[in-house]
């Protein structure tokens, strides 16, 4: 079969459905990272016109261009959006995109579950949007501290859109994170060991762990909070048994490795980008590696350096002050390595260059005050004031808004086969640079000077005037700067100016296809030896356009390719990939109903769409595998592999433990929230306690035996004693919520159901 | 899951047969378990410390 050929049959395999209807049922990691970071981008030009809005308001002082309603909404929003709707989802847009082609296989591991990732994000963010344009946003701030959050403080539905909608949102991310994971680990070219992965891939797969273990305490902070805004448990009210500061600690258990969650990905763009931008490879590959682990270890363990104003013990203080500085040593291993790339190769000064040096000048700037307000005394000086607003903004844009743009401008050739020709993106790049420092750097000051963030407004003479309207002119310019290169972008993917296939001179593999990339990425699947395959050989794309390579023989006429050892990359298995289908856009909309059923207080509606929901699970799983035994198969090269539904270890074994990873951290915040109540608050538990008897214990001991022996027992005793087993355990979670008072009394209370609730939730759909 | 895990083997698919889709039922019921006991250990905890 000649090259051509090939290529049309395996396009007539991989190919999305033509037209309208390939939107909505495409399962192709192509089209589905594209419009990931279209729908990102759309987010971001949102975001960026709240925050004009912001910024014309502060310009002067007591404006009334945004009265304190519309201003709370307009802040909320502008921080939501731009933390959950852009920087996430543009992560794993990029991921969805990248990492397939550069890991030299042919999709993600479950492509259904990208699809429904996807239209999760969408519906969920069209849900968020919708609230700003009905004027009913959520106005808590975007952190949602509750009193400010609670129904005494916001009796509208404004919060509940948030806790709603962002935690329908996060479900994409989850998706995102388990198919990342799962799509590093076993999903790489043959003979891609771990050493020689590229390093976006590790890097993506840091940040994905961290997704999983860091989103779930958010998920059940919001839970919490709408349960206590809709039914009255008192989980966040001190008069009742709870305590605010449980919401500021789950949040935070979220939102500090929130932040390297926005960061490590863009440190993935700059690990790649940099070398080939100086002409050399990458300087302490190993090093940076192990900094990247250690900083998604690390960001763990910083949450409370957000909370040094409410009252934290001392040796608390010393601990999290302590940890908080020590960040700085794998940032600075990773700087460090960076600069001797630099200093060892030829840098040329390209546009994505341009943006990589502008990240170095930013970012640093915004460590160096982080490690600032990591001291104590300084951070009760500089809490709440505008400082902290300078030193996120530097430490989110400068490290991930800016690597993001070089990374835009790195990979636009491969996004489109069209060659950069239009150099709008220099004068982008000069006003993005200068009207970020002009709003943000003298933001510094005005924060040393009092002004306290999330104001509406403020009064003349406290020395604030001219720096407030000097950062709003600035930021109008880096507006106009980021306007610049959205045109440019869209002129440069239109002109049809074609590219070479690998303009920058870079190793790795997503530069050894046609750009744009095809379907089914590389016609025959690389066996590969070192970190930068292209470099050891220039004729790569050649050979595996010819099908030399793996699985180049498409006459088995479905979506193929080859799964791997984790640590050695050699070959496993043969993945088959499902074809196109709208199922994953139905279930997410039936998935938003549930939430919108939960928002309206419709609650008839989400039983309904919960059991729609299943029956697509049921439909989803059923249609995986086939009924017939194949065999070994060839592959092309080396020995004949079995398919991945005849082995010990499928895909959705993998799939299964990280999704495992993510539940098993939301009932770990569960239980943290339990002992942290327990602890903290006082008339706990209240005197009328419930006490199951040693019955209830007796059942639940038997029960759990049954389950765990039946199912390890020949296949038909799971039938006959682990879902009894389990019908026992869900028997006895029901007796034990029957014995608990009123959970609208204390938190106490609300505790223990929403503990046994989480159990039986479990036990009945495991049977 | 089980009685889905059965029909699917009685349907004859072949990853219900082989092994692997036991496996991954046999995980998500342990975790079920592991929760269920862990649960039950928070809420008898008070009683048995008064």
């Amino acid at each position: 079969m000649n090259a051509l050929r090939r290529h049309r049959a395996l396009s007539r395999i991989w190919a999305s459905d033509p037209g309208l209807r390939g939107w909505f049922t495409t399962v192709n990691h192509t089209d589905l990272g594209r419009m990931f970071l279209a729908v990102a981008v759309f987010f971001f030009v949102v975001g960026g016109i709240l925050a004009m809005l912001i910024r014309a308001q502060l310009a002067s002082p007591r404006s009334a261009f945004l009265g304190p309603d519309h201003y709370n909404q307009v802040l909320t929003m502008h921080g939501t959006i731009m933390m959950f709707l852009f920087a996430i989802p543009l992560f794993e847009g990029l991921a969805v995109y990248l990492l397939p082609k550069m890991l030299g296989t042919r999709d993600l591991a479950f492509p259904r579950l990208t699809a429904y990732g996807f239209w999760c994000y969408v519906f969920g963010g069209a849900m968020m949007v919708f609230s700003l344009l009905a004027g009913v946003a959520p106005d808590s701030g975007w952190f949602m501290y509750p009193p400010l959050s609670s129904t005494i403080g916001a009796p509208g539905i404004n919060p509940d859109f948030w806790l709603i909608g962002i935690t329908f949102v996060e479900i994409s991310a989850i998706s995102a994170a388990v198919e990342i994971t799962v799509t590093v680990l076993r999903y790489r070219a043959p003979g891609m060991s771990l050493s020689k992965m590229p390093i976006f891939a590790w890097y993506a797969l840091v940040t994905a762990v961290m997704i999983l273990t860091g989103f779930p305490p958010l998920i059940l902070g919001s839970i919490l909070l709408e349960l206590e805004r809709a039914f009255g448990m008192p989980f966040f009210q001190v008069a009742a048994g709870g305590d605010a500061l449980l919401w500021q600690h789950l949040f935070w258990l979220f939102g500090h490795p929130e932040v390297y969650i926005i960061f490590l990905p863009a440190a993935g763009a700059i690990s790649t980008i940099l070398p080939v931008m100086a002409r050399t490879t990458l300087m302490g590959y190993g090093w940076i590696v192990a900094a990247a682990v250690s900083l998604g270890v690390l960001s763990f363990g910083l949450w409370v350096h957000h909370m040094f104003t409410t009252g934290i013990p001392h040796m608390g203080l010393a601990f999290f002050s302590a940890a908080s500085t020590l960040v700085a040593v794998p940032t600075a291993v990773q700087i460090f390595a960076w600069i001797g790339t630099l200093s060892k190769g030829r840098p040329s000064l390209h546009l994505p260059m341009l943006w990589l040096l502008a990240f170095f000048a930013t970012f640093v700037i915004g460590g160096l005050t982080g490690v600032m307000v990591a001291i104590v005394p300084f951070d009760w000086q500089a809490h709440d004031t505008y400082f902290i607003v300078a030193h996120l903004h530097y430490v989110l844009i400068g490290g991930f808004v800016f690597p993001m743009l070089a990374a835009l401008y790195y990979w636009m050739p491969h996004f489109t086969g069209r060659k950069t020709y239009f150099k709008l993106g220099n004068t982008a790049f000069w006003l993005v640079f200068f009207g970020f420092h002009g709003t943000f750097l003298l933001l510094h000051w005005a924060g040393l000077l009092g002004m306290r963030r999330r104001i509406d407004t403020y009064e003349a003479g406290q020395g604030w005037e001219a720096i407030n309207l000097i950062a709003s002119i600035s930021g109008f310019v880096m507006a106009i700067g980021f306007a610049l290169v959205l045109i440019d972008v869209v002129i440069n993917a239109v002109v049809a100016i074609r590219g070479s296939r690998d303009p920058w001179k870079a190793g790795t593999l997503e530069w050894a296809m046609p750009t744009p990339s095809a379907p089914y990425n590389f016609a025959s699947l690389p066996h590969v030896t070192s970190r930068d395959p292209l470099y050891d050989d220039p004729e790569l794309p050649v050979r595996l356009a010819r099908g030399e390579g793996y699985l180049g023989d498409p006459g088995r006429a479905r979506r193929e390719t080859i799964s791997v050892e984790i640590a050695s990359g050699a070959p496993r298995y043969i993945t088959v990939f499902p074809g196109n289908t709208a199922l994953p856009m139905l279930m997410s909309a039936i998935t938003g109903l549930f939430f919108l059923g939960m928002l309206l207080k419709t609650y008839w509606l989400v039983p309904i769409s919960a059991s729609g929901v299943i029956a697509c699970a049921l439909y989803w799983v059923w249609s995986l595998g086939g009924t017939t035994r194949e065999g070994p198969l060839p592959v092309g090269r080396g020995p004949d592999l079995l398919t991945a539904a005849e082995t010990a270890d499928p895909p959705g074994w993998w799939g299964s433990i990280f999704l495992l990873l993510a539940n098993g951290t939301f009932f770990g915040s569960l239980l943290f929230g339990y002992v942290f109540l327990w602890t903290i608050a006082p008339n706990w538990p209240p005197p009328n306690f419930a006490e199951p008897g040693l019955g209830i214990g007796l059942t639940a001991l038997a029960g759990a035996a049954l389950t765990a022996l039946g199912t390890r027992w020949r296949p038909g005793a799971a039938l006959l004693f682990a879902a009894p087993g389990l019908v026992a355990l869900a028997v006895t979670g029901v007796m034990t919520l029957m014995l608990v008072p009123d959970p609208t009394a204390h938190a106490y209370d609300a505790t223990l159901w929403v503990l046994i609730g989480y159990g039986l939730l479990h036990q009945p759909w495991h049977s | 899951m089980l009685l889905f895990l059965g029909a699917r083997r009685q349907a004859g698919h072949v990853g219900a047969h082989v092994g692997g889709e036991a496996r991954i039922v046999r995980l998500w019921c342990d975790y079920a378990v592991l929760v269920s006991l862990v649960v039950a250990l928070a809420v008898g905890l008070p009683g048995w410390l008064a």
